[in-house]
Formats: C-alpha cells, structure tokens, sequence
C-alpha cells in the first residue's frame, strides 16, 4: 500500500457543507483532497489529473449527476474507483451505481464519519487488488505471447533445419517429427506423432529405432540408411526434464534423436581415399621402374663393366667413381620421394581416422631399444653416440607398439640430422606428472631425446609441428625429409592420449618429448 | 624346369622383374609373362608355375582375384605366389592372408631382395 499522504481523493458534491464534513474527515485520515461541486467539473478536473486515486461522488447533483459521472468517466478510459455517496432512502441508486462501475457506496447518515473511512480503506485496497490482478493478467497475455513467439520460432526453425529431428515422450511414442526427417526416409512426417516407434519404425528406420529404446545416460551414434541410398549420421539422446527440487533426480520425459544426411561428405571421403589410392599408384608404379632399373644398373656396372676398365687409366677411375656417386643420388633421392608418399598417405589417413589401431600392451625400455637398433648404423656412420638413460623396468603401457618405434625413430633421425658432433641422449621417467590435464591421478611416461645440435629458435619451435613446416633457410639448407615426420609423430603420440613438444636452446641442442599415459 | 610367372600390367615392371631374376636363367628357370589377371590364371592353370610375382593392381581382374581363384577355389596347392602391393591401396596384412598370398612384397621393391626371395623359394 503506498504512503496515505500521497493518495488523492477527488470528493463530488454541489452542497457546500458535505464537501467541507466529508473533505475533514479524510483529510484526517492522512489523505489529500480536491473537490469538485458537480459531476462535469469532476470529470474535467479527472481528465486533467490522472494522478486521482479515489473519487467520493454524491448521486444528485446539478449539469451531471453520480451515475452520469461514472459512465463518462469510464467512457473516457478511466479505471479509478468511485464511491457512491447515497441517501438512507434511495438505496435503489446505490445498486444502479455499483451496477454502473462505482466500487463501493457510503449511506449519508449519522455514521458517515465512520463509515466513509473503512469503505474508502476497503476501497482502494480492493482496487489495489484490481490493478494488480489485471497486471498479473497482463504479465501472464505477454509471458504467453512471448511463448508463443518462442514456439513460432522453434517451429520454424525445426521445420526448416536441414537435420531430421525426431522426439518421442518415455512411453516410446513419437511426439514430433520435422520435415527433414519425413525427407530423409521418404516418409510423411506429419502421420509419424502419437505412433509408437515400433509401429512407425520398420525397414531403414529401425536402427533409429532401437537408439530410442536404448535409452542410454550417453548419447549414442549410428550411422543409418536414408532414401536413395544415402547415409545418414543418428545421435540419440534422452530428455531430462530438470527438478526444482534438490534431492530429487531428473525426470526421464523422452528422447530425442537428431540424423543429419551425410551423404556427400562420405562420398567425399570416398573420393579423397580413390585419389590418394590412385595417386599413390600413379607415383609408385614410375618410381618403382626409376628406382629398380638404377638398382639394376649399378649392380651390372659394378659385377660385369666396371672390373673391365683399366685401373691405371686416372680418367675412367674419375668416371666410374663419378657414375657411383650419381647413381646413389638417383637411389636416395628416389628413396626420398617414396618416404614423401608414404608420409603423405600416412598423414591423411591418420587425420581422416582411417587408420586401424592396435592396442597391446608393451614395454617401452623394449620400444626404445628397437628404435634406437633401427637407427644405430646412421649413428655409427656420423659417428654420433648414443647415451642411454632408460630405467630397466618401466610401468607396462597399451599401444600400438610398430608406431610408437615409428616415432621414436623419427625423433633419432631428425636428432642425428641436426647434429654434426656431439651425442644424442634417450632418456626415460616414470615420474612425469601432466599439470595441465584435468584427470588426475594419471601416470605418464615421458621419453626425452636430447641432441647437441643446432637447436631452434624460439619463433620456430611452434611451426615444427606443422605440416611440410621445415626449420631454417630453405635456400641454403637443402631440406632432408618430408616435412611430415613431426606432424605424424603428433598424430601418433595424441591419438595414445599423449602428448609431444620440443624445448631448445639456439645454438646448443634441441629436446623432444613425449608422454604416454600408463 | 623350375618355371616363374611374372605378371603386371605394366611392360616397365616386367622388365624390371625379369632383369633382376635373369641370373636364375642361367640355372635352367624359365619366365613367363602376363600382363593382366585373366591370362595370369590361365597360365598358372596350364603350366603349373612353381612362383609367381603377381601385382594388385591391374585391369579386368586383379591380382587379390586371381591369388584367390587359385589358392581357394582351384586349390592349387604347389605354386608360391608374391602379391606385389603398394602401399596405400585398400590392401592389409589381412586381406593378403584371406587371398591365399604366401607372401607380399611392396612396391619400390629391391631387386636384390626379389632374387633373394625367388632363390629361397626354388631352393638355388
């Protein structure tokens, strides 16, 4: 209720001393009050102050009279409550102005004084009531007009997203299916609400089917038929309708399971796979005959020409070592070209998830030893030493061990390669704990390969990672390699939920790391 | 007369092939040709080859088609068949086994390594 000195009360009557008795009484009730002597100044003084909060109006009045006032007042839109002030002997008029809209009416008597003041109270606190209850009802026309909105909306957009969409409430039965879905399986959507799902559910949807009644924690994923041969990526969820209460768990109300048509990217998959399977082919077939012809000759000018050429003779000396040489640069540059397409087939594959992983368990001290076997004839002819600082037992991990060894190989090539003098160290420790991962309680191995080598500088270390990224002057250092071996090694190492990174000083050695979880 | 098939669809491969096992032709082997799957089987049916270097890859029938139409179907049991593959084809460990390949060798081969393989097979 708001403050009693700030409600006005407007009082209507042309008789002098009832304005004056009734005006006293109300101003000593704590009210302000204004007064007019006829209906039509009432009105007029109304339509002037719209902050009047009550009117007390006599019945019989000159130029407007009580009930008049009334009707023009509510003609022109006005809500304020008016009490009738009534004579003992016309009650009649008292019932004709409540039925006119007045709120309430007072008896001119000898208790007026009484009377006046718990019937204003009553009043506008039954007005109060009023506004609030229209407010109430306003406030709810506008919440459901937004809802209205909302769902016009949700409509649209679930009757023009490019997705099936398919809801069914806990008893499996459908609720609401989308025009994409009707499309996808060739099918009248409009039909599928209120069918239970084994009904509706035959032939190619069967498989969305049984994502609904699995009615799993998890969403599931399938992969379905669509209409025209198409495929169709399904995810399935359940809907939990949340709990106000604390301690109660959500409500199970549906599932909701939502197919998006995949066709294209599947047949692109396809023809990204037919390309490489082709290119790969295309490349391999030349470089088989380059490569094996070379062979060819260098084995039939070693065993049958070269033995027939004098040895005196310093010119042929010149021009059979001069034939060796080239030759083995068409063998190894032909070797490098075959390990270009093998990591590029490697690479996309791993990215495209193609690849098929083993998961063994394996002893890491025996992957390093392997690797480091593979690699030790590359380290002898440079005369780099290997140091070995591997504990003779380690936690036992699950890998896939033949690409674990292809990363640590990878990490020793490219050690040696950068390294002209010095040694490459393989160190290895349990104690490796990952500060930034989420779960704890994870144990990781970390295998370090140290070199003594050129090192990177600090706005190369992040490209090493990337693809065909090779560090240095591409100009003066003729490059070595790929330019994938590092990127493949991330694959690998990230796919075993792992992680790889290098730490160098420029100038004084580089150290790559990896950490396999246990 | 120890006899070896080598079949490709490509001339250079055969030549390739046949120049790394020439020094078995010393020692009596005979060669024999085929440049696509079909005449392969027809050949391996006729003249009972004792190894055959068969690529993957070919036209009309490959070679997964005719390792398995030999092994599994005809059951020839005394011919030792080498799948050629390139890596990258939709070719695993697997597959090879399922086709009956004794054993697969990928492309760039090593010439050396095919005498190798050829001389341990024919036991010269």
């Amino acid at each position: 209720m708001m403050n009693i000195s700030a409600i006005k009360i407007l009082i209507v009557d042309d008789d002098v001393f009832v304005r004056e008795m009734l005006s006293s009484i109300l101003e000593a009730g704590g009210y302000s009050i204004i007064m007019a002597e006829n209906g039509r100044e009432a009105l007029e003084k109304c339509l002037y102050d719209e902050s009047i909060d009550l009117i007390v109006s006599d019945v019989n009045m000159p130029e407007m009279d009580g009930l008049q006032l009334i009707k023009e007042i509510r003609t022109h839109g006005l809500e304020v409550p008016i009490i009738m002030v009534t004579g003992v002997s016309d009650i009649s008029v008292a019932v004709d102005a409540l039925s006119s809209g007045a709120i309430d009416y007072v008896l001119k008597d000898e208790g007026i004084e009484e009377t006046i003041n718990i019937t204003v109270k009553r009043a506008l606190a039954k007005h109060q009531l009023k506004l609030q209850n229209l407010q109430l009802v306003a406030d709810l026309a506008a919440k459901t007009s937004e809802q209205e909105d909302t769902l016009s909306y949700l409509t649209a957009i679930i009757n023009n997203m490019p997705d099936g969409l398919l809801v069914t409430n806990a008893q499996s039965r459908i609720t609401l299916a989308n025009p994409a879905l009707g499309r996808m399986f060739g099918l009248n959507e409009t039909e599928l609400p209120g069918k239970n799902c084994e009904d509706a559910f035959s032939g190619n949807l069967a498989p969305l089917f049984e994502m609904v009644c699995s009615q799993s924690e998890h969403p599931v994923s399938a992969q379905v038929e669509l209409v025209g041969g198409g495929v169709g990526s399904a995810v399935a969820a359940a809907i939990r309708k949340q709990q106000t209460t604390f301690f109660k768990s959500d409500e199970f109300i549906g599932n909701l399971v939502i197919i998006r048509d995949v066709t294209s990217e599947k047949e692109i998959e396809r023809m990204k796979d037919d390309f490489l399977s082709t290119v790969s082919h295309e490349l391999r077939t030349p470089l088989t005959s380059v490569l094996g012809f070379t062979k060819v000759i260098r084995k039939k000018l070693e065993e049958v020409i070269f033995p027939q050429l004098p040895d005196s003779d310093a010119r042929s000396l010149r021009t059979v070592q001069q034939i060796d040489d080239n030759i083995g640069i068409i063998i190894s540059e032909g070797e490098r070209l075959t390990n270009l397409i093998n990591d590029v087939l490697d690479l996309s594959k791993m990215e495209a998830g193609k690849i098929e992983w083993k998961h063994e368990p394996a002893q890491l001290p025996e992957i390093l030893e392997q690797s480091i076997a593979a690699t030790a004839s590359l380290f002898e002819n440079k005369g780099i030493e290997i140091i070995r600082e591997i504990p003779e037992i380690l936690p036992t991990i699950s890998c896939d061990r033949d690409r674990i060894v292809q990363v640590v190989i990878n990490l020793l090539s490219n050690a040696l390669k950068f390294t002209d003098n010095g040694s490459v160290k393989v160190i290895a420790d349990k104690n490796y704990e990952d500060n930034s991962t989420a779960i704890s309680g994870q144990d990781f191995i970390k295998v370090s390969i140290i070199d003594s080598g050129i090192g990177i500088s600090e706005k190369d270390r992040n490209r090493v990672f990337e693809k065909f990224k090779q560090v240095g002057d591409t100009l003066t250092d003729r490059p070595k390699g790929s330019g994938l071996g590092l990127p493949i090694c991330q694959q690998i190492v990230e796919h075993h939920g792992g992680k790889i990174w290098v730490e160098s000083d420029l100038g004084k050695g580089s150290t790559f790391s990896f950490v396999l979880p246990v | 007369m120890p006899k070896i098939l080598i079949v490709d669809d490509d001339p250079n491969i055969r030549l390739l092939l046949k120049q790394s096992l020439e020094e078995l032709e010393d020692q009596g082997v005979i060669f024999i040709s085929a440049d696509n799957g079909e005449v392969a089987l027809d050949i391996i049916r006729d003249e009972n080859p004792d190894v055959v270097f068969l690529d993957v890859m070919m036209p009309r029938m490959n070679g997964f088609d005719v390792c398995n139409t030999v092994k599994n179907k005809l059951e020839i049991r005394d011919v030792f068949i080498i799948l050629l593959t390139v890596k990258g084809q939709k070719l695993d460990k697997q597959k090879g086994k399922d086709a009956g390949a004794d054993i697969y060798m990928t492309k760039p081969f090593n010439p050396d390594e095919i005498l190798r393989v050829a001389r341990n097979i024919l036991g010269l």
